[in-house]
């Protein structure tokens, strides 16, 4: 599949959004990241999976809200002052993913990156991008796509991710 | 070869025409031959040529008989006719010159009406003596002719009545009079109407003095003295001009010569600023230019002593003076003023070539025209749009020969009705003409292209979300409280005007996705036809309405329906020709398809007159595939709705057109998704008729929100019945709780709890204390149980974000009034989802 070639020889350097769920500090290709917000009243979608938390009202449009700690199987945590919604361009379309707070923008050099290591079989690292290590922080690179097309509910998204590629 | 003959015959005429002197028969005998030559090669259409024509010869002929003293007003007239018919069979849609042509052949109708018959003055060897008012009726007709905003003539008719109040060849009193005519004429003309009246009657007056002379006045035996213009012949005007002042004595030739130069340079400059100013109006630079232009020339020519050109340029500059003032733009009508100012004063620039001192000038035709035209623009119906586009229905009428101006000008003195109206009534024209005449006018005015971009549909797209966002926080602002405390009323006010355009954007908006179905209706016409020719029917379809607009994303989903429903009534629904004879109906049978709006919907009718729906038919197919209940008695609409059944077919044979029921329920899952509604009227032998609401849009839908715990849903209304609080006697259940069951109007509904399908946590749950909907999809109706009804609200449909498309019972969201998304349920998914969620649950 030419996507998934394409992912791994890409070049991992370059600027990222780092932002916290728990103690973990994930990072985000800054490319993709159209805007942060703070959280909002979002409208549940019925029968969608759990960690679709529904849907907001981004200036007009409709986009579509996950929350990384519910993706993550995480545990729920009480939303504060910090939670808040970064807004991703996933190919074509928009989406929100709910974090519990947004750190800074890493600029982290190839040098810094390094292969994701094996958690055997228990841990799904498809989506791991790679670990950046800097100032002594290891920050676990996303590659955000994969884990909004891992989802059910974003099923399209791979769809769509391959007809752009093409 | 007659065109070329006829071209040149025309050519030579304008020519003879100047040079035609009541003194010199031969001039006049060479003139009226070629006029009757012209005739007999004029094209009958339009008969006003042939008319002008003849009525010059006719003129041309009682000028020779009566040689009047003055023959150029004469003359005048049969140039303004020449020209008229010359310019008419050059451009033949140029109404202007049909005009011009037709006020020619009217003047010079009473130019011949107003002298004597050739018989009676035959007799008579004085000229003179024979008609010493020939001039006076000649003026007068003239009057009579004037209209409001020809202020040239207005001067002109001044002038002579000033000249003829001096010749001796009228008695004193009768110089009294014309001196009193021309007294009225120059003074107050603010109801122009009444005033002409008085001269005309003063005029009148002095008429029948000649006519009657009293005995103690007795005409003046100088009359021959009388005759103006004294001029020697070489100064006779030259082709198609007439006599202007002539160049001073003193003139300075050298600096005429520079005049001239300096004059073609102004053109130029001139000329190319204004085609710059056409296509910008905006160019204030290029309008000062032009201004200057015309500005120094008439400095230039007044100092030379050119009263014409003076005079022209004045006229124009006052134009271009109100562009520069913002008052018009200098495009459309104005420009060809401008442009054609520019040009005729380039004529007399160029005639003044060679010209020697104290000679007479030449003044080109149409001066005058083009002078009245300056004065008043817009009552010439001169506009920033294309000149056609404002012609009056009297000038229209006018110049199709339909009739006389005269009887415009009377018709549109009464004020009292439309003067379209005002000439039927007084029967000057026959109704026809003047709907004809209207329906011209409207394509005239039609003619001035709509300027359109292509635009991506993307960004229109977005412009409405956006727009559609302004709302919302427009109502947020407007709703909130410290706006509406009543202690900030100007805030208030401001809030509420900004409302009022963000209101007026969205419907500009909205309007913005609109096309016309008119192409969608031609692609009809062809299929009628197709259809007709293979079932050897005669049918024909008239469509109404083309220009309804609607959503152009609805136009492609609509085009099937429409198409399912024509085969359907012209297959079926029209009987064969023989069948509709012996019916004593038309053989030719009627599909009509016809568009309107209603109450906010586009509303499209198929209406055809052919057999109409078979109502016992219907019922026994539909109660032998079980489909009603043969003991209750069915309404009209009820049978009719079942067609839209699925394999539901009342037809005896299938053809290879179609059977009737089958694509029906296409139709109506069609006009569904497009959040329309369908009807079905039919009478036995009468025809059928297929009723479709549609929205006006589809990106706006009528819901009503309601409440099911903390949640909010819409739910479109089209696909709710009503809505009613169930009664625990009606509540019935299958298989314990698993199948629900409410009776309305002794009918069972099944019963689906909303919170229930999606997992709703804190609704009611006693379904006495909550509300059940009834609503309707493909045909199958349920009751949905809800909290509450929070209201009816137009919302506009959004995708809730690519993906999250496919979930069952859910079409979309829209944004609230609060700002929130509200999630827009889809009644048949409901339905289809209620039944699987069920079957699971009672599998479980």
């Amino acid at each position: 599949m030419a996507t998934k070639e394409a992912v791994h020889v890409r070049e991992r350097a370059g600027k990222y959004l780092t932002f916290f769920l728990a103690e973990e500090e994930y990072g985000l290709e800054i490319l993709r990241v159209r805007e942060i917000i703070g959280m909002m009243d979002i409208t549940a979608v019925p029968r969608t999976p759990e960690h679709v938390k529904g849907v907001i009202n981004l200036r007009g449009k409709v986009i579509p809200v996950i929350d990384l700690r519910l993706k993550f199987s995480m545990p729920s945590v009480e939303q504060t002052e910090q939670t808040c919604i970064i807004v991703v361009d996933v190919g074509r379309i928009e989406m929100g993913i709910m974090v519990d707070k947004v750190s800074e923008v890493l600029d982290i050099g190839a040098a810094e990156i390094e292969d994701t290591p094996s958690f055997g079989l228990d841990v799904d690292t498809e989506f791991i991008l790679g670990m950046g290590k800097t100032n002594g922080k290891v920050t676990i690179l996303l590659d955000i796509t994969r884990v909004l097309s891992g989802s059910e509910a974003a099923g399209v998204v791979e769809q769509v991710q391959n007809e752009t590629d093409q | 070869m007659d065109a070329k003959t006829l071209r040149k015959k025309l050519q030579n005429l304008p020519d003879l025409i100047a040079a035609v002197r009541c003194d010199e028969p031969d001039s006049l005998i060479r003139a009226g031959t070629l006029i009757e030559e012209t005739i007999a090669l004029l094209p009958q259409d339009p008969p006003a040529l042939v008319e002008a024509m003849t009525a010059a010869l006719e003129a041309l002929q009682a000028l020779f008989q009566n040689r009047p003293a003055d023959e150029s007003p004469v003359v005048q007239a049969l140039g303004a006719a020449v020209n008229g018919v010359i310019n008419v069979l050059r451009h033949p849609g140029n109404t202007e010159s049909l005009g011009a042509c037709n006020m020619a052949t009217s003047v010079l109708h009473r130019v011949t009406a107003a002298m004597p018959s050739a018989a009676a003055s035959a007799a008579s060897q004085e000229p003179h003596d024979a008609c010493p008012w020939a001039n006076l009726q000649v003026l007068e007709a003239r009057l009579i002719a004037l209209t409001s905003d020809d202020g040239a003539e207005l001067v002109a008719i001044w002038r002579s009545l000033v000249q003829e109040a001096r010749s001796d060849a009228y008695c004193q009193r009768v110089k009294d009079l014309i001196g009193q005519a021309a007294e009225l004429l120059g003074a107050d003309m603010t109801d122009f109407d009444a005033a002409v009246a008085k001269v005309q009657r003063t005029l009148k007056s002095a008429i029948e003095n000649c006519e009657h002379p009293s005995a103690d006045s007795p005409p003046s035996p100088k009359a021959a003295v009388a005759a103006p213009a004294p001029a020697e012949p070489s100064a006779r005007p030259a082709a198609g001009g007439t006599q202007g002042p002539s160049l001073p004595a003193d003139a300075d030739l050298e600096l005429l010569g520079e005049y001239v130069q300096e004059c073609h340079d102004h053109f130029t400059a001139a000329e190319t600023a204004l085609l710059t100013l056409e296509t910008n109006p905006g160019e204030n630079e290029e309008l000062n230019r032009v201004f200057r232009c015309f500005h120094t020339i008439k400095g230039t020519s007044g100092l030379l002593g050119l009263p014409h050109i003076q005079g022209l340029a004045h006229l124009a500059e006052n134009m271009l003076d109100r562009a520069r003032g913002g008052q018009i733009r200098l495009t459309g009508g104005y420009a060809d003023l401008a442009l054609r100012s520019c040009d005729m004063l380039k004529s007399m620039v160029v005639a003044l070539n060679g010209a020697q001192p104290g000679q007479k000038l030449t003044v080109p035709d149409g001066y005058d025209a083009l002078c009245g035209d300056l004065q008043n623009p817009e009552a010439a119906g001169y506009s920033e749009e294309t000149v056609r586009s404002t012609m009056r229905l009297g000038d229209i009428l006018v110049g199709q020969g339909k009739i006389a101006r005269d009887d415009v000008e009377q018709a549109a003195a009464q004020h009292e009705r439309p003067i379209g109206q005002e000439l039927v009534v007084s029967g000057k024209a026959p109704i026809t003409d003047v709907a004809g005449a209207l329906r011209t006018q409207k394509q005239m005015a039609g003619l001035s292209v709509e300027q359109s971009v292509r635009i991506n549909t993307t960004r229109l797209d977005s412009l409405v979300d956006m727009v559609g966002e302004l709302v919302i926080a427009q109502s947020m602002v407007s709703q909130d409280p410290d706006v509406n405390s009543g202690r900030m009323a100007r805030l208030a006010r401001s809030v509420s005007h900004a409302g009022k355009i963000v209101r007026e954007l969205q419907d500009l908006t909205m309007s913005l996705r609109l096309v016309p179905l008119k192409s969608t209706f031609q692609k009809m016409t062809r299929l009628v036809r197709d259809l007709a020719h293979k079932s050897g029917k005669t049918v024909q379809l008239v469509t109404e309405g083309e220009e309804t607009e609607i959503d152009r994303n609805m136009v492609e989903t609509l085009s099937d329906p429409l198409v399912h429903m024509i085969r359907n009534s012209v297959d079926h629904g029209i009987e064969p020709a023989d069948i509709r004879t012996a019916a004593g109906k038309n053989p030719t049978g009627t599909v009509t398809l016809r568009a309107y709006h209603a109450a906010g919907n586009v509303v499209i009718e198929l209406v055809d007159d052919g057999k109409g729906l078979d109502r016992q038919r219907i019922l026994a197919k539909a109660s032998q595939a079980g489909l009603v209940d043969s003991s209750r008695e069915l309404s009209d609409g009820e049978v009719f709705d079942l067609i839209f059944h699925p394999g539901l077919s009342t037809a005896d044979k299938i053809t290879d057109v179609s059977g009737r029921g089958v694509g029906m329920d296409v139709v109506k899952r069609g006009v569904e998704s497009i959040r329309g509604r369908i009807e079905v009227a039919s009478q036995p032998g009468k025809g059928t008729t297929f009723t479709l609401r549609l929205p006006l849009t589809m990106a706006i839908v009528d819901a009503m929100l309601l409440r099911v715990g903390q949640q909010r849903f819409l739910i479109p209304t089209v696909s709710i019945e009503h809505s009613f609080q169930p009664r625990s006697e009606g509540l019935k259940t299958v298989g314990g709780q698993a199948g629900e069951m409410v009776l309305l109007r002794d009918k069972l509904l099944p019963l689906f709890r909303l919170h229930r399908l999606f997992n709703v946590p804190g609704a009611v749950t006693d379904p006495t204390a909550a509300l059940a909907i009834v609503i309707e999809a493909h045909g199958r109706r349920c009751a949905l149980l809800a909290d509450e009804l929070l209201g009816q609200q137009q919302v506009v449909i959004k995708p809730l974000g690519e993906s999250l498309q496919n979930i069952a019972g859910v079409s979309g969201g829209a944004i609230l009034g609060d700002g929130r998304v509200g999630i827009i349920l889809d009644a048949s998914g409901i339905w289809s989802l209620a039944t699987t969620v069920k079957t699971q649950a009672t599998a479980a």
